[in-house]
């Protein structure tokens, strides 16, 4: 491992770079403050951060499976009806309730990388409510990604392999030594921990074996581990053999060197650019792995690192449409309403976008860049720009006839280098304060990540 | 944080947007000298396609039923279709009950009903046997679909094959170009100096984000298309979560798409709901009610470019023969229906045997999905399959 070349220049656009990527993003005040403090201590400062959410927000109060009211044995087929109904539209308001929450709390943080960094664990170990049916389970889940969140990522799996939602999700419950059900095995060794072609069917198959057992207990609304489910017998898993279990099974397949490159090419292609070169996976992967396998250390590694901050990096990233939303409200400091239809209406702007929290297309979580771009989502981002110019308050709104509040605006929202074609189009609204908020967050300068 | 006045978040994009198709960009197509409004070619000159996907996975067997089947009878228990339900199409089969316009146009030869279809190698995944059918491929993993390489053979032209809907199906993706997708859950877009600023914009789209640029010249050279698929659903039609169009208003924009003279050829539809595990009686009747009737309506508006527009309905796989209960688990095969006039009517491929089931109960297919792709390619999108598809098998007699 060769030794770490000297950090970037702590310059203003470097700092806007990090926090963009880091978080969702922050004005020229705020940048300069981080950039007079250099790039090490930002990056320790954003990473000592505690990662529960933080006491001024709300949590919204969600149902878990153990208080359902589901329909009786007893009752006629149109109560049952009505009452899987009545269960289908609660389910739906705390859905939305929960997303509203969530975006919420991005916006009023002061920790916003905490945020953007258990969304990327969202997304890494992508599980929906579609399936799951509980927002409560969702929610629950997160928990558990925020207490692992910064930590060891060995210890991060172990928790999710107990999870409730997790077992829903990959069918877990569903798994017993007469017929071991193999979508958590696969997906774990696939996406979460190994990456395709690091392991075989064969494996796949002995894991799941030894995953056996586990189930959700709709009674204590946790996981529950039943011996007269479980297959006890020996498994040969990645070479190695024994009578393993859940926690062996982790084991196995979060150390190694391979597992140590899957996690360093997942969180450089979340917050730097997709595709990193092989010999850059080989440096954090071995960073990560003398750490302890501690997610802090292998962000500290990245956001330290001079290719983190090349022209390529700077360029390698379509914003999502939650950092999209998110950066633009914290920028003007608008709140979500969470009373009334607004968190369904927020639900389906963020599902226009493409992007719905909680709701990932599959198990393989939200693909990057392209995917942002087709021109139904496209269009959504220039309605969503339209909506949120709507909510900045008149106080933060450029003056018409004054380009010195317009560079302020930009400024706020952290667009220090606005390409030279963007400033007459932006000129020509000056005398519509709003038209011209709404025309920059829907520019494509803004939609870099 | 200093506390602001609440407002409500997107009740502005919620209001209905006044435009009308005013001095939008339309583009006419050179080498396409066709007859519609905007100068391409509409449905009525070439033929068309239009995919209709039943997401779930489509329980085949209760919709083409095999109603003398003494083995599905036993098999399905309660959850089998009486044989005195079904609208009959011959050949021992007869259609759930709440296809009655389907039946209808079957007797009119308007329906080719492919028995026992599904790729080699049946996966039980969703993940996996959908990616499978819409690249048109079984053996290698990629990113391109069926009807992307086709549009990879011409120049772009962003009405060429258009998706309803807000995600673009993998089966129009392609390497170098794609269908564009058109949402129909949103307002009406506007046509003022604000978006045309806004499209002017595209020019400042660098690195990763130049696919937004190319998206927004696409987008305004799409708007005519996009008000006339908008219009007469009152600006905020179908299911805002997602932004999935309710299957009736997606068939309707399809038609008035492909009668709009943009010379588009192919629309893709998406039907969800169809992983009937549980409470499939109910289910499929409610399904594929709004799948007849929205199919019925479809052709009733189309006119005159009936004869020359195909509707091909398809899902990632059939489902197992044996009921769970209150449904049934994922399966292999199924059926694929064609309907249009350019359809030979009729019952193509060879039915699954009921009696002879693999080693998971479930039924052993009879036709290649290819060779319905091929069929296709040629008789509608005018392809050559194997310029498309890798090593198809010989393509159906189905045109």
């Amino acid at each position: 491992m060769r030794a770490q070349v000297a950090t970037p220049e702590p310059t203003v656009e470097n700092i806007a770079h990090l926090i963009r990527r880091a978080g969702f993003g922050a004005g020229r005040a705020e940048l300069e403050q981080a950039a007079a403090a250099g790039i090490p201590a930002t990056v320790d400062a954003l990473l000592a951060a505690p990662t529960d959410p933080p006491p001024g927000v709300e949590r919204p109060e969600l149902t878990p499976p153990s208080k359902l009211q589901l329909p009786e044995g007893g009752a006629s087929e149109d109560d049952r009806r009505r009452q899987q109904r009545r269960l289908l539209i609660a389910g739906r308001a705390e859905y939305a309730a929960v997303v509203a929450w969530w975006v919420d709390v991005m916006v009023a943080t002061p920790t916003p990388q905490v945020e953007k960094l258990v969304f990327v664990w969202h997304d890494h170990f992508a599980t929906g409510i579609r399936k799951v049916k509980s927002a409560w389970a969702m929610l629950n889940q997160q928990d558990t990604i925020r207490r692992h969140a910064l930590g060891a990522f060995p210890d991060l799996v172990s928790a999710l392999a107990r999870d409730p939602a997790m077992i829903r999700w990959l069918d877990l419950g569903r798994s017993g030594a007469d017929a071991p059900n193999e979508n958590f095995a696969r997906e774990l060794m696939e996406l979460f921990t190994l990456g395709a072609g690091n392991y075989s069917q064969e494996d796949v198959r002995e894991a799941a074996r030894a995953l056996t057992g586990w189930t959700f207990d709709r009674f204590t609304d946790s996981a529950l581990f039943r011996p007269g489910r479980h297959d006890f017998g020996t498994k040969t898993i990645l070479g190695e053999t024994g009578r393993f279990g859940t926690d062996d099974v982790v084991r196995l397949v979060t150390s190694g060197r391979e597992s140590a490159r899957h996690v360093a090419r997942a969180l450089w292609s979340a917050y730097a650019h997709p595709n990193p070169p092989e010999a850059l996976v080989e440096q954090l992967a071995g960073v990560y792995e003398a750490s302890g396998r501690r997610t802090d250390a292998l962000l500290r590694a990245m956001f330290t690192h001079p290719d983190f901050y090349t022209a390529d990096a700077r360029t390698g990233l379509v914003k999502t449409p939650v950092e999209l939303v998110a950066g633009a409200l914290r920028a003007f400091g608008i709140r979500i309403d969470r009373s009334g239809d607004h968190p369904q209406r927020l639900v389906e702007a963020l599902g226009a976008l493409g992007q719905a929290p909680f709701d990932p297309p599959n198990v393989g979580g939200w693909p990057q860049n392209s995917y942002w771009a087709t021109t139904a989502m496209t269009q959504a981002r220039f309605q969503v720009a339209g909506a949120i110019a709507a909510l900045v308050p008149d106080s933060l709104l450029p003056v018409p006839g004054s380009a010195q509040s317009v560079q302020d605006m930009l400024d706020r929202l952290g667009m220090l280098e606005v390409p030279p074609q963007l400033v007459p189009r932006l000129q020509e609204f000056r005398g519509s304060p709003r038209d011209l908020v709404r025309l920059v967050l829907a520019s494509p300068p803004y939609q870099r990540n | 944080m200093p506390t602001l006045s609440r407002r409500s978040f997107m009740s502005t994009a919620a209001v209905l947007g006044a435009a009308v198709a005013g001095a939008g960009a339309c583009t006419t197509h050179p080498g396409s000298a066709g007859s519609g409004p905007h100068g391409g070619a509409t449905a009525a000159d070439a033929p068309s396609l239009v995919v209709v996907t039943l997401a779930g996975g489509n329980d085949w067997l209760n919709t083409v039923v095999p109603a003398g089947d003494g083995t599905y009878r036993d098999s399905r228990g309660d959850l089998a279709i009486g044989a005195d339900e079904v609208l009959d199409i011959g050949d021992g089969f007869g259609l759930h009950p709440k296809l009655s316009n389907l039946s209808q146009r079957f007797n009119e030869g308007d329906v080719a009903v492919v028995h026992g279809v599904a790729p080699p190698r049946p996966s039980l995944s969703h993940f996996e046997s959908a990616d499978t059918w819409q690249r048109g491929d079984p053996d290698h993993p990629g990113a391109t679909g069926w009807i992307g390489r086709w549009l990879d053979k011409s120049e772009h032209d962003p009405f060429r094959a258009l998706a309803i809907g807000n995600t673009l199906p993998l089966a129009l993706a392609g390497a170098e170009e794609s269908g564009a997708v058109l949402s129909v859950s949103g307002p009406v877009p506007r046509d003022d100096a604000l978006t045309e600023a806004w499209y002017a914009t595209a020019d400042s789209a660098d690195g990763a984000v130049a696919v937004i640029g190319r998206s927004m010249d696409d987008l305004r050279q799409l708007g005519p298309a996009q008000r006339v698929a908008l219009e007469g659903m009152g600006g905020e039609a179908g299911n805002k979560a997602r932004g999935r169009a309710r299957l009736d208003d997606a068939l309707a924009a399809a038609g008035r798409l492909l009668n709009g003279g943009f010379g588009t050829r192919v629309v893709s539809v998406v039907h969800e709901g169809y992983d009937t595990h549980s409470a499939q009686r109910d289910t499929q009747e409610r399904l594929l009610g709004e799948l007849d009737s929205a199919v019925g309506t479809f052709f009733a508006e189309l006119g005159e470019s009936n004869a020359s527009t195909t509707l091909l309905v398809w899902s990632e796989f059939g489902r197992r023969v044996a009921s769970n209960g209150s449904g049934t688990d994922h399966g292999t095969a199924g059926n694929v229906l064609l309907m249009g006039g350019m359809v030979r009517g009729g019952h193509h491929g060879d039915p699954c045997r009921l009696d002879d089931l693999d080693d998971d109960g479930n039924l052993r297919p009879t036709t290649d999905f290819r060779s319905v792709y091929g069929a296709v390619l040629a008789s509608v999108l005018d392809a050559d399959p194997g310029a498309v598809l890798p090593d198809p098998p010989a393509p159906l007699d189905l045109f």
